[in-house]
């Protein structure tokens, strides 16, 4: 059986760039492109890595391995973006640490929030700014996009895999 | 070079199913719980949650349900997606009838899970109807379901080698 690495690196690859892109006009506010940016980078990942996967290696491919690539791809694919994200937020292309810590305060002041709950919560914004902010949005980012992307890899396997294996008419256990 | 046919060789489960569903489960149930979190939330920590979930969802604030005036992480239609997925898998993992008729019937769950969730969002997009709170969350909620469902009877469902599948025999 032919490995995957290859098609879940790219499909990993693909999953951080759509997913960078997305963020440009979800992070200015854009709600057109935010609507769309909706999941989608991590379905892209799941659908890529088994089209890629049995196209290339003329395999078929059941509907588990179809979710565990995908829900792979996808994970890598949210640490890859967020690594990106960080790299072009240093060279100045994405808001910084500054910036941003102003948007959240709009963010609050649009909640409604009164000036002691803004205070209190411009504290917590600036830590959860810094690493442990960081390591917290891409573990939620992780859990969140490797279930979307199992979901991803599960229709791929179907569509592009056949979703078929010898045990299909004896599901398990 | 002409592509060879397909196969139905996959490689036999690596790991306990059993083990990969839960922790499925266990993903989904811990998702869809921190997207309803923000409002017992310190303000600080409520927001970087939000900002966990916007790399998902939109989270525009008239599509997002509001607790107490604080939005959830996630808008109604990712949200419907995240809680069926939850349950959907909580059954599937509970129910062997579940996971049988879901692994049967893949193709039909997937097509029933994209057709409302498609339609919805391409009625309002046209202009024919508009979408609605209740239709956004319902929708994304039989796409989680349904799916939910199919992703814990795919984990678990073992997989054996078939030596003769380039042959054509099974």
């Amino acid at each position: 059986m032919p490995n995957p690495r290859q098609s879940i690196i790219m499909g990993a690859v693909v999953t951080a760039l759509v997913g960078v892109l997305l963020a440009f006009p979800a992070q200015s506010g854009n709600p057109v492109f935010g609507f769309v940016a909706c999941c989608l980078p991590a379905i892209i990942g799941g659908l890529l890595v088994t089209w890629h996967y049995t196209n290339t290696y003329g395999v078929s491919l059941n509907l588990g391995s179809g979710a565990k690539y995908g829900a792979i791809t996808a994970a890598l694919g949210a640490v890859g973006g967020a690594v990106l994200q960080l790299l072009l937020t240093a060279v100045n292309v994405f808001p910084s640490t500054a910036e941003r810590i102003e948007m959240q305060r709009e963010r609050m002041l649009e909640q409604g929030m009164t000036e002691a709950q803004i205070d209190q919560g411009m504290q917590m914004v600036e830590f959860f700014s810094g690493a442990g902010g960081q390591v917290l949005s891409i573990v939620i980012g992780v859990v969140v996009f490797a279930l979307i992307g199992a979901l991803g890899g599960l229709i791929g396997a179907k569509a592009f895999g056949g979703g078929k294996d010898t045990t299909a008419a004896s599901p398990e256990i | 070079m002409p592509s060879l046919p397909p196969t139905s060789i996959d490689p036999p489960a690596a790991h306990a199913p059993v083990a990969t569903a839960v922790s499925a489960v266990a993903a989904a149930w811990f998702a869809v719980l921190t997207a309803l979190s923000p409002p017992v939330l310190d303000p600080g920590i409520r927001l970087a949650v939000m900002n966990a979930f916007a790399t998902v969802c939109h989270q525009m604030p008239d599509r997002t349900f509001h607790v107490d005036a604080v939005p959830l992480a996630l808008c109604h239609r990712c949200l419907g997606v995240f809680a069926g997925l939850a349950v959907g898998a909580g059954v599937g993992l509970l129910s062997r009838a579940t996971r049988e008729r879901a692994y049967v019937h893949a193709g039909g769950f997937i097509v029933a899970a994209l057709i409302p969730l498609a339609l919805d969002w391409t009625l309002d997009v046209v202009g024919l109807i508009p979408n609605t709170t209740a239709s956004r969350f319902g929708t994304g909620a039989v796409f989680g379901l349904l799916l939910g469902a199919l992703l814990i009877a795919a984990l678990r469902t073992k997989t054996r080698v078939n030596p003769y599948a380039a042959t054509g025999l099974q």
